[in-house]
């Protein structure tokens, strides 16, 4: 039995590595599209500066974490998103209602997508 | 450049160090999850070395993953038959008193020109010089001749004894109750051949049709 001990063990560790990881990157990849999301609703508001306020702290949000993002993701996925947020910013500043909530759309769908891609569901398994 | 370098050096670690822990085996001879853990573990740490866009954890975790598996499994296959017989297989007799046991040749999918060059392989060109032909699991062929044509040894040459082979009939305190048929013997014969042991107690037990039999007692844990 002792001799079962270690890779159970090693078993448990992968599992509950790998969970941690899921749930880390699910809860970075909807905070910061929850933020940009925010932005959006204020843009249409007219209150652009709130706006660009919440596109900094996402900005902040996703390269903050970024050591552990390329840890977990690709690092084509995790630059991807990076290089999205100057131009969402500058259409912000530009107030290009069109070209912003082109932007804003594609980035907070691409960040719901990369949160859905680490959950192991079985279509994703498959 | 140089984070290939190092990830390299990183996976070269863990995968040698992966193989250490299976075993000697795995470096030899091996059975089919070894192969496959082997086969695997290259595939996969290969992909993130050449591929620097990709982590290093993909790599990582499904070797871990791995060696983990099969660790349990040679644990699994240690301590039961069919677990091991479930994966491993079991030995198959193609040459049995000089016969081909063509059913046994058709479930191994080997064909007579793979015999033959297996039986070359061990130095026999004539199929009717073989007593036994024995498919490992490992996928070697162990050959056994008759007397007549077998290199001579000292004891034989006293002895003069007709070639037998000693079956496993008791493995880690489980009987063989297949081999104990093919010996042509039953389980009334094993136990009054133990003289009042109880087979839990024996680690392993070889017997021919004859009836030699050697007797190796399960050492006491402690």
């Amino acid at each position: 039995m002792k001799r079962m001990i270690m890779p159970l063990l090693l078993l448990v560790f992968v599992t509950l590595f790998c969970s941690v990881c899921i749930l880390r990157t699910d809860q970075i990849c909807n905070e910061t599209a929850d933020l940009i999301k925010q932005a959006g609703e204020r843009f249409q508001q007219g209150s652009y500066e709130e706006a660009e306020d919440f596109i900094r702290r996402s900005q902040f949000c996703w390269d903050s974490h970024e050591g552990f993002l390329g840890m977990v993701l690709r690092h084509t996925e995790s630059d991807d998103v990076g290089f999205m947020f100057p131009p969402l910013l500058a259409s912000c500043r530009a107030k290009n209602r069109d070209a912003f909530l082109e932007k804003e759309l594609e980035l907070e769908s691409y960040l719901r997508q990369l949160s859905r891609m680490e959950i192991p569901y079985y279509f994703n398994v498959l | 450049m140089f984070v290939s370098f190092v990830r390299t050096l990183i996976l070269y670690v863990i995968i040698v160090a992966a193989i250490r822990l299976m075993g000697k085996r795995q470096v030899g001879e091996l059975e089919p999850t070894e192969l496959v853990a082997a086969i695997l573990i290259s595939d996969l740490a290969a992909v993130p070395m050449q591929d620097i866009g990709i982590p290093l954890l993909s790599g990582v975790i499904p070797i871990l993953t791995l060696l983990a598996l099969e660790l349990i499994s040679a644990e699994l296959s240690l301590r039961s038959i069919r677990f091991r017989s479930l994966l491993c297989g079991n030995p198959v007799f193609l040459i049995k008193d000089g016969k081909i046991d063509q059913k046994a040749m058709a479930a191994t999918k080997l064909s007579l020109d793979e015999l033959s060059q297996c039986l070359r392989e061990n130095g026999i060109s004539d199929i009717k010089t073989v007593k036994f032909a024995i498919l490992e699991t490992s996928g070697r062929l162990s050959t056994f001749l008759y007397p007549e044509y077998a290199p001579l040894t000292a004891a034989q040459e006293k002895a003069n004894t007709d070639l037998e082979i000693p079956l496993p009939v008791i493995s880690d305190g489980t009987i063989l109750s297949r081999n104990l048929s093919i010996l042509g013997w039953d389980r009334r014969w094993l136990l009054g051949e133990l003289s009042g042991t109880s087979p839990d107690n024996v680690y392993l037990m070889t017997a021919t049709r004859r009836g030699t039999r050697t007797i190796i007692p399960k050492e006491d844990p402690k």
